[in-house]
């Protein structure tokens, strides 16, 4: 069971005693995913809160961004007389990097700071003690449902984020760029190959560990009343952010340097 | 019997607790006083085993739960009901969740069977059957209150009772309530009980034992005559704006 410790004082100290208990607390996440007992309903109600809830605010944010994108696109390449790129352009662009951190960032917004916040309520209110004094194991019955809900849902949104802004970019090249329907899809469907889908559901599956590990470590931790848990609610979605772009151009580097022979 | 053996404990730099020691006999009801912050609350969490001591020893039933994994720590929460401060009801559940929690998750009675019971823990602690699907936010903090009293006691038939704060914020017939219903547990079913209060006048209507805190270690520990005749003054501080309310309750508990 994760008990913490005692917070030194002193921003170096405190940074490194605050990376330390995230990583064992997020440890103590990922072993208590694999015993019993599995709180299934708190899984499925999780789903439905962090997935299904996002959905709209997906496909509104994908449609959108694929369409700017396909209008940037069409504009700079018909100089070059290479608007015929666009397909294979907007698949790189949005399978690759824009899907995943655009819905990595608008999950970290909503959900992270929704956990955060329900986290750090239940501890100020003493509900996580009580969970503890009636011998449910909180990381089992809170952070567990948590964590497998955004592992499911951050891939299916970023996925569904791809699908979007890819029609949007095909709307765009239709109605703007006048670009022929089979010259826009041929390139598409040509570039969905295994290296790009390989790096469009890695970055999200990290992405979801991301959020989970930092809202939730947040929440527990959170301490000082509303004020502390307004203070854990801004961190958390701060720190997510941050690190969801860190992590983003850390996996393009390595996962492209060591599959660049399947793009 | 509970017992705290030269316990220190600390949050972070400054320690909460400073070598604190004290025993309550079986079937004994005892008061811990003090001023907010002194290190009350911390106490109850020790000896649910939420925490464990710096040094020293919390002893349950002569058994060390300092010491203790989360599995045994389970075994020996099943002897202990805890009120929490506020009550702690789940506010995303409803009060009959609340109140048959401990059932639905450790036990295999079927819900209608869970729901029986729930419903006569409700009746047993003054409350109408009616607020078994509302929400604890529609309920007052007396109610409230009563239901955190009401799951604690279906949960495990506790042989200890752990209040903290039972009846700061309420108005005066809910603590009047509260405190009745304290009093019954403690009297009728011989459950040894730490009630943690810094309210002393509330505090006389269940007990007659004492142990003052202040600054993380114990300054008194006895019966109220040597408490309000206790001369250090950090006691003479605490005791100060309730001696009128002492001696009238005094009164009436003699009369």
């Amino acid at each position: 069971m994760y008990t913490p410790r005692p917070k030194p004082t002193g921003f170096i100290k405190r940074f490194a005693y605050d990376s330390q208990e995230m990583l064992k607390f997020s440890l103590s996440t990922l072993r208590a995913c694999f015993g019993r007992p599995f709180f299934l309903t708190e899984w499925i109600e999780q789903m439905h809160l962090n997935g299904v809830k996002s959905i709209y605010l997906v496909i509104l944010t994908g449609l959108f961004a694929g369409q700017a994108l396909a209008l940037q696109f069409s504009i700079e390449l018909s100089d070059f007389g290479a608007k015929t790129y666009l397909g294979r352009l907007m698949v790189l662009s949005m399978v690759r990097e824009l899907g995943p951190v655009l819905t990595g960032l608008l999950v970290a917004a909503r959900v992270a700071s929704g956990i955060t916040a329900e986290l750090g309520s239940m501890k100020s209110s003493h509900q996580i003690d009580a969970l503890r004094a009636f011998s449910i194991d909180p990381i089992r019955k809170l952070a567990v449902p948590r964590l497998l809900s955004l592992l499911v849902m951050v891939p299916v949104l970023t996925i569904l984020c791809d699908v979007i802004g890819i029609l949007g970019g095909y709307v765009i090249a239709v109605l703007v760029a006048h670009i022929h329907v089979g010259l826009y899809w041929a390139p598409v469907y040509e570039n969905l190959n295994f290296g790009n889908i390989f790096i469009g559901l890695f970055k999200p599956i990290v992405n979801a560990f991301i959020i989970a590990f930092v809202s939730i470590y947040k929440g527990f931790s959170s301490e000082g009343g509303a004020k502390g848990v307004g203070l854990a609610t801004t961190q958390s979605v701060v720190i997510t952010s941050i690190t969801i772009l860190i992590a983003n151009f850390i996996s393009t580097k390595v996962v492209f340097s060591l599959i660049r022979g399947y793009f | 019997m509970l017992e705290f053996r030269d316990v220190t404990f600390s949050y972070g730099a400054e320690p909460v607790l400073r070598g604190i020691s004290f025993q309550i006999p079986d079937g004994e009801a005892r008061v811990i006083l003090g001023q907010s912050g002194s290190g009350k609350s911390t106490i109850l969490k020790l000896f649910l085993g939420l925490y464990p001591p710096f040094s020293g020893s919390v002893l349950i039933d002569g058994e060390d739960i300092g010491k203790m994994n989360e599995r045994e720590l389970r075994e020996v929460r099943k002897k202990i009901g805890m009120v929490f401060q506020d009550g702690a009801l789940f506010d995303s559940m409803t009060v009959g969740e609340n109140v048959g929690f401990y059932l639905i998750e450790h036990s295999d009675l079927e819900i209608d069977e869970i729901e029986k019971r729930v419903r006569e823990m409700l009746g047993y602690v003054g409350l109408e059957e009616s607020i078994i699907d509302k929400l604890p936010d529609e309920l007052s903090g007396g109610m409230q209150r009563r239901v955190a009293i009401g799951r604690a006691l279906l949960a495990t038939d506790p042989k200890i009772m752990l209040y903290d704060e039972p009846t700061t914020g309420l108005d005066p017939e809910s603590t009047s309530k509260a405190l009745a219903l304290m009093k019954t547990l403690a009297e009728r079913k011989k459950i040894s009980s730490v009630i943690v209060t810094h309210q002393i006048v509330d505090a006389l209507e269940i007990a007659d034992d004492f142990i003052f805190i202040d600054d993380g270690q114990v300054v008194f520990d006895g019966k109220l005559d040597g408490f309000r005749d206790c001369a250090d003054p950090r006691v003479l501080e605490f005791l100060n704006p309730f001696r009128r309310g002492i001696a009238e309750l005094q009164r009436k508990k003699f009369a």
